[in-house]
């Protein structure tokens, strides 16, 4: 697809537009980020350059955490890869809504972050893909603009746990939760999946609860 | 190996990953449709997800159960969108009550 024929879409356009809340709460989270990053050591210009490149803030938000806890490459990259774990199903998922060969299927699958899935899902198990364009490149722009302002205030704030920054993006995902719990099902569902992260994130590797928690989402298959 | 060249390393190791995970999915399905019952188990994915990442960035800290401020930041967090506000205010109020309460105690 062009860009102008992009532009010209009125569902990137709408996909935008309902990307507005989340494009903005999405600032507030990369200027979490920023902070994180500074604080964990990573110089100003590989955070912004992690949120350019990767674009993938649980993903993001782990590896710095690992990094700044003196964990080595390996474990930092392990995490993130756990925590970007979920895209693959979510690409699963939007596939055949996909346009293209394998190459531009590739292409189009970057813009698969969880806010722009969530609003591209039309519940009925396809996915309006101009939607997914529209919301994630609002998001991409806020996404970078938060994380320079975020690496910028975190060589000036002292402690920025004192500002909850640290709650920024579990609410976040929240929010993202909500607009999920369609039915009884999925909100059985939700609840098991918290309690299966909580225990194994008690007992094994930072994202391998995550992963697991992902598994409880079979019990679709009865039907 | 340096911060910086760690850094530096997790950064293009990252980049790599990611791109080659968020291209899987795409690739690997092509112009398929699913039947119905994968695709009920795809579109309870996020539910299990979601609630898995928002449990353990709020009550887990460095493998522990620590609850603490962020827990009633997340409650508030909750109770915003029951009243129906928008997302942005639902960050900022989260961010405000914990910092509120970490300040007070």
């Amino acid at each position: 697809m062009s860009a102008a024929s992009l532009r010209s879409s009125p569902a990137a356009r709408a996909g935008a537009r309902d990307a507005i809340p989340f494009a903005l709460a999405g600032l507030v989270v990369a200027l979490s980020f920023g902070i994180s990053a500074r604080a964990a050591g990573l110089p100003a210009l590989a955070a912004v350059a992690m949120s350019l490149l990767v674009y993938a803030g649980s993903a993001q938000f782990a590896a710095v955490a690992i990094l700044g806890q003196g964990g080595s490459v390996v474990a930092a990259v392990l995490a993130a890869v756990l925590m970007n774990a979920r895209y693959v199903a979510m690409g699963l998922a939007i596939g055949p809504s996909l346009k293209g060969g394998r190459v531009r299927r590739a292409l189009e699958g970057q813009a698969v972050v969880d806010a722009s899935w969530a609003l591209a899902n039309r519940g009925d198990g396809r996915f309006d893909r101009h939607t997914l364009f529209g919301s994630s490149a609002a998001q991409f722009v806020t996404w970078q603009v938060g994380t320079i302002l975020g690496v910028l205030a975190g060589g000036i704030l002292p402690d920025p746990e004192a500002l909850g920054i640290d709650v920024v993006f579990p609410a976040f995902f929240l929010a993202l939760l909500v607009g999920e719990l369609r039915d009884a099902e999925a909100a059985a569902v939700a609840v098991a999946g918290a309690i299966v992260a909580v225990v194994l994130g008690l007992l094994a590797p930072a994202g391998i609860g995550i992963l697991a928690a992902s598994l409880i989402a079979l019990v679709g298959v009865r039907r | 190996m340096s911060g910086h060249e760690k850094a530096w390393l997790t950064v293009a190791l990252l980049a790599v990953t990611t791109f080659a995970i968020r291209a899987l999915g795409p690739v690997a399905v092509g112009g398929r449709t699913m039947g119905p019952r994968t695709t009920r188990v795809l579109s309870l994915l996020p539910a299990a997800l979601l609630a898995a990442l928002v449990i353990t960035e709020t009550v887990i800290e460095d493998g522990e159960l620590d609850v603490d401020a962020r827990l009633v930041g997340v409650a508030t967090a909750g109770l915003l969108l029951w009243r129906g506000a928008s997302v942005i205010w639902v960050v900022v109020g989260a961010a405000a009550v914990t910092a509120g309460l970490r300040l007070l105690f």
